[in-house]
């Protein structure tokens, strides 16, 4: 990882599926806790605690938020993987780690 | 999932998943879905304790780095006050020189107070401002009075 990012987590949590605006609630939360320095930020998406399936819709919510993040990663839970979304998220700049491996986070 | 907290995430959401199974004997619905509703709570409380934590880490390194900028900043303006005290010292006329080097602490001792967001800092750096002008303004006058025939 770039030594001058600074990591910031987001762990998805099955309310994000149950209450409606909840992940732009989050990057609201966050573009206000860190106003011009949110662009030094590397976001970890984190889907460990909760692994649901990703729609086409979610992954365009990937391309709106790389507007105000330009580095965001995301972290599967252990073995998961999401044919063809996850090669659509790297082509959008995304990298996407294994839950084991913490984002490249040391 | 080693701490305290996610073993009880563990803990509960083992009890979710097998409150229909025939592991669990004497379920019911309402069982169920409060097992399910317990892994949610537990779930979320453990996500949002490791966010927490995250954003605190970025927000001390986020001051850190401020600090080190301004520093290196204070180090240039005092540097730069160095140079002109030296300069100052090499002045012929003994009254303005002794304006100008009582003016000296006056902005380093400001110095500190420019990156104050308050009202009561920046009253503080133009009163400093105002008394340094003032004071090299008498040195001058000073030295225009010596020179009159």
């Amino acid at each position: 990882m770039d030594s001058d990012a600074i990591a910031v987590k987001v762990n998805i949590t099955p309310d994000f599926y149950h209450d409606r605006g909840c992940f732009w609630r989050k990057m609201n939360y966050l573009t206000q806790l860190y106003g011009a320095s949110a662009s030094s930020l590397v976001v970890l998406v984190s889907y460990q605690y909760y692994k649901p399936e990703i729609t086409s819709v979610q992954v365009s919510h990937y391309k709106e938020a790389l507007r105000v993040f330009p580095s965001i990663r995301v972290i599967h839970a252990s073995g998961v993987k999401w044919s063809g979304y996850d090669a659509e998220l790297k082509g959008m700049g995304i990298c996407i780690f294994d839950g084991d491996h913490e984002g490249g986070v040391p | 999932m080693e701490t305290g907290m996610n073993s009880a995430l563990g803990w509960l959401s083992g009890l979710a998943e097998g409150a229909g199974s025939a592991a669990a004997p004497g379920t019911c619905a309402d069982h169920e879905r409060i097992c399910t509703t317990l892994a949610c709570l537990a779930a979320k409380s453990v996500g949002f304790e490791e966010e927490l934590l995250s954003h605190l880490a970025a927000i001390q390194e986020l001051s850190r780095r401020e600090k080190r900028a301004r520093d290196v900043q204070s180090r240039a303006v005092f540097a730069k006050l160095g140079s002109i005290e030296e300069r100052v010292e090499k002045m012929s006329n003994g009254g303005l020189r002794d304006s100008v080097l009582d003016v000296i602490p006056v902005i380093l001792q400001n110095a500190g107070l420019v990156g104050v967001e308050n009202a009561k800092g920046r009253w503080a750096v133009i009163t400093g401002i105002i008394s340094a002008i003032a004071a090299i303004g008498g040195g001058v006058l000073g030295w225009i009075v010596t020179r009159l025939p």
